[in-house]
């Protein structure tokens, strides 16, 4: 029994050991082999990660022996080549950024929660917005209806690659007005959050709350009512397509749906990355209607 | 066999352990200014004892095995705490925390201890570092418009001179009334007579806390009410004044360097006459005899063209430059702050200069957990150059500024050869000699006069938690000034030029030792909070005095390096002054539910100041407020965030009443007999036993109210103050010996509202504006003289019961006399035998037909302002700044003696351009009478000259640009380029140089600067 025991405690140990042992000779030979073939690391958020992996796939098929990859987590920025950002994140002046396309955000909450059933029914304009989602210093005739919302929970995003920015700015706010609490991680916990919170509400970037392939919103959200033209009421909400709300987006602004640019930011650009580049700007935006992006005006 | 299985099982799966740690990183900042947060806590929620706390640059790791999503709980004293969840560990977490505008939950420094704001019952107003003027070089210069109740105004414009300070008005008549100054525990009355040596030639109002760097400071504290200065006792009548230097911080080496180089200006210039417009008033004024002796003539004034302007040769563009250094850190058991700054400030005036080489050094270390020791030492070197007073024969001019500005336009600065010229045919006697004339341009380059001052103020502090809510603390320190004043003026200066040359050396130590103990005690019971404080404290002040001087020099080379050059020896003097302030101080603060405060104070003075009779002075205060914000029936609305009622309500003291008062005193005295010089003793001073220190009881009720989380502040304050036992002389029985006694005797009361708002407008991260403003109102009134006299006429100003210190009392100016007036209907001033047409008119307030000063003067205004106000805004846009700090008064007269003088005609100093307009028959004027010589008027204060100083001032406007450059090494240099402006703009109608003056008659005193700073602020 003894011998067994041991047995099975030495087996296991040294096949962990081995397992963890193996891991780590891979992320070190993936090192070396970064070192000697010139592998490119691209970070993107992850509602553009799909995008950008098309276009490394696709870009593969016509430069084989460059090779793009998205960035590993806890990848030094240092070993990055490119990042994706958006229009008002970037700081780094001596950094240069190509614009490929526009991201929009839209306001969510959880289908068939408290929150849905609170804001069924009501057609937001900017204002009831903002006394939604930002801490509310004003005192107008509007009081009473913030009432309403008072027991709405708001979730947004903290990190660089969030789009809270993005919708703080359009509503005039800055990301620490947020009410409510804020996660950490990438936006797409911001659903996880929702279905959770009873009372959640969010925004999120559209794909992050549209299914990409059946084209229809998530089975688990809901959009937030907008106050928008009456030809485009249907479009944005639940019953409305990824591609209608792209198409309406593009045809003319909606002062509450926050529309940013979105680029890649590189710095010092040898000739791979350029070529990548030039190929993203003339072939990659084809395919930014496909990933739930809208082109640039 | 269990324990087998259980060693092989905790083998086996001890990697799996290992792999199961999380690493969460992050980074906490302030949200609105993007600096990060050091020492904030960071904890996960579900294991309570998981948690790190930020470095020095902000970020933290937290290696955890709690899978995601998790929650962090994120906290920093003075910020909302914040709740985050976490749900992936693939990016760092960014932590914006926003601080907590709400200030009542701020820490208030107040007397012997620090207080929540929420708790306070007294009325505290804070500034802070970033709020105060940064360019200037005096602590006391900084606090101008800045708090309501609060006047600040210059004794004068000369770099280095005091400021006067008075909070919620003047108390006293013949005693101090300046507030107290707490300096990191140590307490100082500024009063300039600890630099003066009486070398008075060279200056008598150096200003003590010139000493201080305005840097170093992190905040200033202003104790307004009895309930929160009754802790000083007999010292704090007058307010008390509470600085706090800056010190290390635990976090990495910080190093700021700053230097600012400022182009100063005079900010107006007095319309004058010109050379051939002086000239035609001689030939209108002077006598046949005059014009031949002198020389002048219709042709040659018609030559003089603008002569001289004597403005022009007494102010200049003056240049001052400001280097500061600090460096400052710590660790987990020391911070220190050491900093050293230079100034070099060149007066608007020739020949005037002030410069300071400064230090700080402020250490603390934990020698045990419960155990602190620190020291703070300031040393400085401070000069200042430019002669001030007039030696013997001053001619009625007030200095030498007074003096250039009357001089002649018709007189040359220089000769041809580029020397001084010291000859003035129109020169009165008074300032003749030989044939010579004083040079004021030239008195000013060269005599040598300056006041050097070393100053050392060193404290050293222990604090024991001798268990958790009971704490010692003990404090020593150490303040010497030593003073030292050099003036030297040769044959052909003012100081001189009646003695063949006059040198004169001062020197003044002046000591004081303080040493404190207390016992604070602090306890919660349930709803209850209590905390006790008791003490005991010593001063003694030490001040020793020498001055000599000598006449008649041979030799002028060595100046005031070689006194024994001159062959008369004038009077040498010595004195020494000690005195002794012993106090016991007690204070109990206790709150209910966080909500009802209560604050008792009881302090006990023994002073060497007070006669036998009342040696020990008691000063209680009460103090209650109430924070009704937390009241159910006010907690459900929401815009208020806090409403807190004050009351208060006790009695404090003024002890400086000057020392040996109470004494008979005795003075030494020289007479000849035989020949010899002999020393001889008078009886100089009556004593009186029973002489006290002065006291004022008082009582406030104020609110502080604050709305929308915090945006927007009101501070609002009423107050009476009701200050007795004045100290006075009152008439006592010839038989003394003496006509008077001074005695504790008479009232005075201010009684005052005060109202401050600050707004936070816009709060955005790359738009912020913050505006504050602050108004007060306060009435002085004499209310009492002791019962045998009921007015006490000084000079030019009367103190009646009834009206306000500072009243100006004189004749009331009823125009001038026109053609067709009945002259013998008009009242005839006693200044003049007959009435002619053209003379001023003066109202006969009895009359008696005759103008006299005895019978005829009224009172004229108050020098005391009707309201004080100032306001400040700050805008921020990226990285471009623009601050604003505007200071006012209203309602405040100030007799313009200057212009008094340069609206009396003279044939031998120069006027006003007024005089052009003066009365002819021609020009019918009804404010400027006709020219005349041997007018005396100017000896009389009159109506048209006591004008209203009201003013509003743009202090301070500053544009700032701010810089972050990224370093090699990927750290942020903070490099900040600004440029500013002092004294840009002031409207007011005061036709003097500058409306902001602390005394009552403006004698033509040195002009505040116009200037403007450029400089740059690096910080790594």
């Amino acid at each position: 029994m003894k011998r067994i025991a041991l047995a099975i405690a030495v087996l296991l140990n040294i096949h962990i050991s081995n397992t963890w042992a193996e891991s780590n000779n891979n992320e070190a030979s993936d090192a070396s082999v970064s070192n000697v073939s010139s592998i490119h690391y691209v970070k993107a958020p992850r509602f553009a990660r799909p995008l950008v992996e098309k276009w490394i796939t696709e870009y593969a098929k016509t430069q084989p022996n460059v090779e793009f990859q998205i960035a590993k987590t806890g990848q030094k920025q240092d070993d990055i080549d490119l990042n994706v950002v958006f229009d008002n994140n970037d700081t780094e002046t001596e950094n240069h950024i190509v614009y490929f396309g526009e991201f929009a955000v839209l306001p969510i909450t959880a289908s068939g929660s408290e929150a849905a059933k609170v804001l069924e029914g009501k057609h937001l304009n900017s204002k009831k917005l903002k006394q939604l989602y930002f801490l509310n210093e004003d005192f107008d005739e509007d009081v009473k209806k913030i009432k309403q919302f008072e027991k709405l929970v708001i979730y947004s995003g903290s990190n660089a690659t969030s789009v809270a920015n993005s919708f703080a700015h359009n509503f005039g706010e800055e990301s620490t007005s947020f009410r409510g609490k804020r996660i950490s991680g990438d936006d797409l916990f911001l659903n996880t959050a929702l279905t959770k919170d009873p009372l959640g509400v969010s925004f999120n970037a559209l794909p992050n709350i549209f299914d990409l392939k059946s084209r229809h919103i998530k089975e688990d959200l809901t959009i937030i009512g907008l106050d928008v033209k009456k030809s485009l009421e249907e479009s944005f909400s639940d019953k409305g397509t990824l591609d209608q709300i792209i198409d309406a987006l593009e045809h003319g602004k909606v002062q509450e749906v926050t529309v940013q640019k979105i680029g890649v930011r590189y710095k010092d650009a040898n000739d791979d990355v350029n070529r990548f580049l030039s190929w993203v700007v003339t072939n990659g935006t084809k395919y930014n209607h496909q990933y739930g992006l809208l082109n640039l005006k | 066999m269990v324990r087998r299985l259980f060693i092989a099982t905790f083998v086996a799966i001890s990697p799996l352990l290992a792999l199961s740690q999380n690493l969460i990183k992050g980074h906490v900042i302030d949200a609105r200014t993007g600096e990060p947060l050091i020492g904030a806590s960071v904890a996960i929620k579900s294991a309570k004892l998981q948690g790190v706390v930020t470095d020095e640059d902000g970020f933290f790791q937290l290696e955890s095995n709690v899978e995601p999503p998790l929650t962090l709980k994120v906290r920093f004293v003075g910020f909302r705490e914040q709740d985050v969840d976490v749900y992936d560990f693939e990016e760092p977490v960014e932590i914006a925390l926003l601080d907590n505008a709400n200030k009542l939950n701020e820490i208030v420094v107040v007397g012997y201890g620090t207080q929540k704001r929420k708790a306070l019952t007294g009325a505290v107003t804070t500034v802070k570092n970033d709020e105060l003027l940064q360019v200037s070089t005096s602590l006391d210069n900084v606090l101008g418009g800045a708090v309501a109740g609060l006047d600040a105004s210059s004794s004068s414009g000369q770099p280095g001179s005091s400021v006067n300070i008075r909070i919620r008005g003047g108390n006293s008549i013949n005693g101090g009334n300046e507030p107290l100054y707490v300096i990191d525990g140590v307490l100082i009355y500024n009063s300039s007579s600890s630099t003066n040596t009486g070398n008075s030639y060279a200056g008598t109002n150096f200003n003590p806390l010139a000493s201080i760097n305005p840097s170093d400071i992190e905040s200033i504290e202003v104790l307004k009410d009895v309930s929160a200065s009754a802790i000083y006792g007999s010292r704090g009548a007058n307010g008390v004044i509470i600085v706090t230097t800056k010190k290390g911080k635990k976090g990495k080496l910080k190093v700021n360097y700053g230097y600012s180089v400022g182009v100063s200006n005079v900010r107006k210039k007095l319309d004058l006459l010109d050379a051939q417009q002086w000239g035609d008033l001689y030939l209108e004024l002077a006598t046949d005899a005059q014009k031949k002796a002198t020389g002048v003539t219709p042709e040659a004034v018609a030559s003089w063209g603008k002569g001289t302007d004597w403005q022009d040769e007494l102010f200049r563009t003056a240049i001052t430059q400001q280097h500061q250094l600090s460096v400052s850190g710590g660790g987990d058991k020391e911070r220190f702050l050491i900093s050293g700054n230079y100034v070099n400030q060149n007066g608007i005036v020739r020949g005037t200069d002030f410069t300071r080489i400064g230090g700080r050094f402020n250490y603390e270390r934990d020698l045990f957990k419960n155990l602190t020791v620190g020291v703070k030492a300031n040393v400085s070197k401070t000069t200042r150059n430019g002669q001030q007073g007039l030696r013997g024969m001053a001619g009625n001019f007030s200095g030498l500024l007074d003096k250039a500005l009357r001089s002649s336009p018709a007189v040359p600065v220089y000769n041809a050869d580029g020397s001084w010229n010291y000859e003035n045919p129109f020169e009165s006697g008074d300032f003749v000699r030989n044939e010579h004339t004083i040079n004021p341009i030239a008195d000013l380059v060269d005599v040598s006069a300056e006041t050097k001052s070393d100053n050392v103020l060193v404290s050293g502090f222990a604090s024991w938690d001798i268990i958790p809510g009971l704490r010692f603390r003990t404090q020593g320190s150490v303040n010497i000034i030593n003073t030292r004043q050099n003036i030297f003026g040769g044959e052909y200066s003012q100081i001189g030029f009646n003695s063949n040359g006059y040198g004169a050396i001062g020197t003044k130590r002046s000591e004081s030792d303080q040493f404190e103990a207390t016992l604070t005690w602090n306890k919660k019971f349930g709803i209850h909070e209590l905390e006790v404080l008791g003490g005991y404290t010593y001063q003694q002040e030490k001040n020793e005095r020498l001055h000599g001087s000598t006449a008649y020099f041979s030799n002028e080379n060595l100046g005031y390096q070689s006194l024994q050059s001159g062959s008369l020896n004038l009077a040498t003097e010595s004195a020494f002054v000690n005195s002794v302030l012993y106090s016991g101080i007690g204070r109990i603060n206790y709150s209910l539910l966080d909500r009802y405060h209560l604050t008792a104070t009881l302090r006990a003075d023994g002073s060497s100041r007070f006669a036998k009779n009342n040696k020990w002075g008691w000063f209680p205060s009460l103090g209650a407020s109430w924070n009704v914000n937390e009241e159910k029936w006010l907690k459900n609305i929401k815009w208020i965030e806090d409403l807190k009622l004050r009351a208060s309500i006790g009695t404090v003291g003024n002890q400086e009443i000057g020392d040996y008062r109470f004494l008979s005193t005795y003075a030494a005295t020289h007479y000849f007999f035989g020949g010899t010089k002999n020393t001889a003793y008078y009886r100089s001073g009556l004593g009186n036993d029973n002489l006290k220190w002065e006291s004022t009881t008082s009582y406030d009720l104020g609110f502080d109210f604050n709305i929308l989380k915090g945006r927007v502040g009101f501070v609002f304050d009423y107050y009476k103050k009701k200050t007795s036992d004045l100290l006075l002389e009152i008439p006592v029985e010839q038989t003394t010996g003496f006509s008077t006694q001074l005695s504790n005797i008479g009232n005075v009361t201010n009684e005052g509202v005060e109202f401050a708002v600050n707004a936070s407008l816009i709060q955005k991260k790359d738009l912020s504006w913050n505006a504050s403003a602050n108004i007060a109102h306060n009435t002085n009134k004499v209310t009492s003289l002791g019962g045998s006299q009921s007015e006490i006429i000084s000079g030019n100003t009367i103190i009646r019961v009834g009206e306000a210190l500072g009243t100006y009392y004189g004749w009331e100016f009823d125009g001038v006399v026109q053609k067709g007036d009945d002259l013998s209907k008009v009242p005839v001033p006693s200044t003049k035998a007959t009435i002619e047409y053209g003379d001023a008119k003066w109202v006969d307030q009895n009359g008696d037909g005759v103008v006299d000063q005895e019978n005829d003067r009224v009172i004229l205004g108050s020098a005391q302002p009707k309201l004080t106000y100032g306001f400040a805004s700050q805008l921020r846009y990226k990285k471009w700044d623009l601050s604003l700090n505007f200071q006012g008064s209203y309602g405040n007269k100030l007799y313009n003696h200057l212009q008094q003088a340069l609206e009396t005609p003279n044939i031998s100093y120069n006027g006003s351009a007024n005089l052009l307009n003066r009365w002819t028959e021609s020009n019918p004027s009804t404010t400027i009478p006709r020219a005349y010589v041997g007018s005396s008027t100017a000896l009389y204060l009159d109506s048209r000259y006591i004008e209203d100083a009201s003013y509003l001032r743009l202090k301070n406007i500053q544009l700032g640009y701010n810089l972050q450059p990224k370093l090699k090494n990927g750290q942020k240099l903070g490099l900040y380029l600004y440029a500013s402006a002092q004294n840009l703009l002031t409207i007011t109608n005061y036709s003097g140089y500058d409306p902001e003056y602390s005394g009552y008659t403006d004698s033509g005193t040195y002009p505040s600067a116009r200037t403007f700073t450029f400089g740059v602020k690096l910080s790594y």
